[in-house]
């Protein structure tokens, strides 16, 4: 039982974050845990209780960490605070696996534990005026917009794509992507993010970030604008026809 | 006026606009009719519309 728990530790919790960790343990109601180093943290449970999907609950955590990373550095363009955020979810995964129902749905579930412990760091981090400031300049609802001409026609009209469905037959199709969403402004991705793949109301955005609704639409309006430009010049019209 | 709302020709700018904030939000009947005039004759916008619909498909691959 215990050697799960050690794998569990060993994947999901980088030794220099250890004494964190143990912070974030004692917030976590992790008490009743031993605490031990070096990997610092809920490596010897002393409860029957946990036996039961601790192995595939390990290497589904450690198969999940890196895409939720992923997420949480793209939208708080931050490593040492993504690290934190995505740390506290598989802490808070742990604490609450009993309510976790299957191999299917652990992404899915440990996506939506992200999604709070994100909305906590945005709100925190928003009291920050730094970052205000910069939100105010990619919020800014200047009319003037490069891609279209004075009355309002296309500047450069879009490509013809083909059928870009033909896009996911390639894997390097999703490292483009990939590379355009980190090539969105801080803020501007930050928000796509939390309504696309958080999948968060506008509703809600809009009253976490303290914006109007039409600062929303041409945050979100430039975010995909941006992708598209992206995706057309780094793959539909890149290289031949594939 | 409500003529003249109705049977403005949107621009290509507008078009895209309207077309993202579909995305999010429910677009008017007036605003929907005005898309569908405008993508039945502007072929740079309606390959605009497939586009956004595709990113949308690519950022649901995303999430799983």
């Amino acid at each position: 039982m215990d050697a799960y728990w050690q794998v569990a530790c060993h994947a999901a919790i980088p030794v220099a974050h250890c004494e964190h960790a143990h912070a974030i343990a004692s917030r976590a109601q992790f008490a009743d845990y031993n605490v031990s180093t070096p990997y610092g943290l809920i490596c010897a449970p002393d409860t029957q209780s946990f036996t039961v999907d601790a192995d595939l609950l390990a290497s589904e955590l450690d198969t999940h960490r890196r895409y939720l990373l992923r997420v949480a550095q793209l939208q708080l363009r931050d490593a040492d605070l993504a690290e934190d955020v995505v740390q506290e979810t598989l802490l808070a995964a742990l604490a609450a696996r009993a309510g976790f129902s299957g191999r299917s749905s652990v992404k899915t579930w440990l996506t939506g534990i992200l999604k709070h412990k994100i909305v906590d760091a945005i709100r925190q981090k928003q009291r920050q005026p730094v970052i205000l400031a910069t939100f105010n300049e990619e919020t800014d609802l200047d009319d003037f917009d490069p891609l279209f001409k004075d009355n309002g026609a296309w500047e450069a009209p879009p490509a013809d794509w083909g059928d870009p469905e033909n896009a996911f037959a390639r894997q390097e199709f999703m490292r483009v992507m990939d590379a355009c969403l980190d090539k969105l402004p801080p803020n501007t991705a930050r928000v796509f993010m939390m309504r696309e793949i958080m999948e968060l109301g506008t509703d809600e955005i809009c009253k976490e970030l303290t914006i109007t609704a039409n600062n929303l639409w041409v945050i979100l309006y430039r975010a995909r604008m941006a992708l598209r430009h992206c995706l057309e010049q780094n793959w539909f019209t890149a290289q031949p026809r594939r | 006026m409500l003529l003249h709302r109705l049977t403005h020709m949107l621009s290509c700018k507008e078009v895209s606009r309207l077309l993202s904030q579909g995305e999010d939000r429910r677009l008017t009947l007036a605003e929907r009719l005005k898309l569908r005039l405008h993508l039945r004759v502007c072929t740079a916008c309606m390959r605009f519309a497939r586009q956004i619909a595709f990113l949308r498909v690519v950022l649901q691959r995303y999430r799983t």
